[in-house]
């Protein structure tokens, strides 16, 4: 197939088919989107960074109240007061376990089971407060009522052990 | 007529306003480009369809290098090259993706057109045979024989020498041609 030029590109133009149409709106219009965006961009950035140092010092304000203090606290703050609050809840509690511990030995005259079982069932919580009696270290609660009634009904408890301690102290 | 501005100077304008964002000056532009984008483009990607996309990042492209046109060529010169890098960028984009060429009837052997039933088949057998051709060689073709531009601008718009166009276009007609032999064939 040999052809000159002129009939090269007349073969081509010929047979070219027609360009289809663009939607010229659509373009205009992303074109002036894509302005809007950028434009928006470059001028928020500085704002966006003002906002975010702004936000960064509003937080660092609200913060600083929350930070620990370096100066001695007050008396109401102080771990010493905190540790005496926990253990005046323990002597509450511990007060609380010995009215239902007499309620259940006034009742010990005629076992049953039923009865039985809540006695099983004290004395698991009398386990699971041994915690409680530990951080009595600083207080003389060892001496009160319920104390001793530990020590008296389950002398081979832990929390007995401790409440015995205590009294020796 | 020295007071009146110099074409270049008011498409330096234009582009300015669509670098700010004028709508007006925006459609004004798509408007007097369009029909040169989308002929490039179609012909460029071996007449593709689907071109509403690659058109529109086209201009986009415009848009954003408008502060680099100085005026020193006409704005159609400069957008033809801008169209340019955008086609070869999108056929990159393509590479993985076949032609949809459907293979070639085995007939008797006849070196010429003659055996086509008509214009209309001839004229689908060319299509095929430009959309298979290498992207560089249609490059050549289009520009040369289809948008019809002298050997020295298209050597200029492509930084390639006179000789060395001349060369690779007769290649590209060489190679099309054979293509079209084959098919036929």
């Amino acid at each position: 197939m040999n052809m000159n030029e002129d009939e090269f590109s007349a073969m081509l133009t010929e047979n070219e088919p027609p360009v289809p149409e663009v939607d010229r709106e659509q373009v205009v219009g992303c074109l002036s989107r894509r302005t809007r965006v950028t434009s928006g961009l470059r001028t928020r950035k500085p704002v966006f960074r003002l906002l975010v140092g702004l936000a960064a010092c509003a937080a660092g304000a609200l913060a600083a109240p929350q930070l620990p203090r370096w100066s001695p606290s007050p008396d109401q703050d102080s771990p010493q007061v905190s540790l005496e609050m926990k253990l005046n809840q323990s002597q509450q509690s511990s007060d609380a376990l010995e009215r239902e511990l007499r309620q259940l030995l006034a009742s010990s005259a005629a076992p049953d089971s039923h009865r039985r079982d809540d006695f099983l069932n004290l004395k698991a919580k009398l386990r699971a407060s041994e915690s409680l009696w530990i951080m009595a270290d600083d207080s003389n609660s060892a001496r009160s009522a319920a104390s001793q009634t530990i020590i008296t009904l389950y002398p081979d408890t832990p929390a007995a052990e401790r409440c015995l301690e205590l009294a020796a102290n | 007529m020295s007071d009146l501005p110099k074409p270049q100077q008011d498409d330096r304008d234009l582009l300015a306003e669509v670098r700010r964002g004028d709508r007006c000056a925006a459609a004004t532009m798509v408007e007097r480009l369009t029909p040169i984008v989308s002929r490039m483009v179609f012909r460029l990607t071996g007449w593709h369809e689907d071109t509403q996309d690659l058109i529109q990042n086209v201009f986009l492209a415009v848009q954003q290098s408008a502060d680099s046109f100085r005026g020193d060529s006409k704005l159609e010169t400069w957008v033809t090259s801008i169209t340019i890098h955008c086609c070869r960028q999108w056929i990159r984009g393509r590479a993985g993706v076949p032609p949809n060429v459907p293979p070639a009837v085995s007939e008797p052997v006849d070196h010429s057109f003659k055996r086509y039933q008509d214009t209309t088949e001839i004229g689908e057998e060319v299509r095929l045979a430009l959309k298979q051709i290498h992207h560089d060689d249609r490059e050549l073709l289009v520009l040369r024989y289809l948008e019809d531009m002298p050997l020295e601008d298209i050597a200029q718009l492509l930084g390639i020498r006179k000789n060395t166009l001349e060369v690779r276009l007769h290649r590209a007609r060489k190679e099309l041609c054979s293509m079209l032999t084959q098919r036929a064939n």
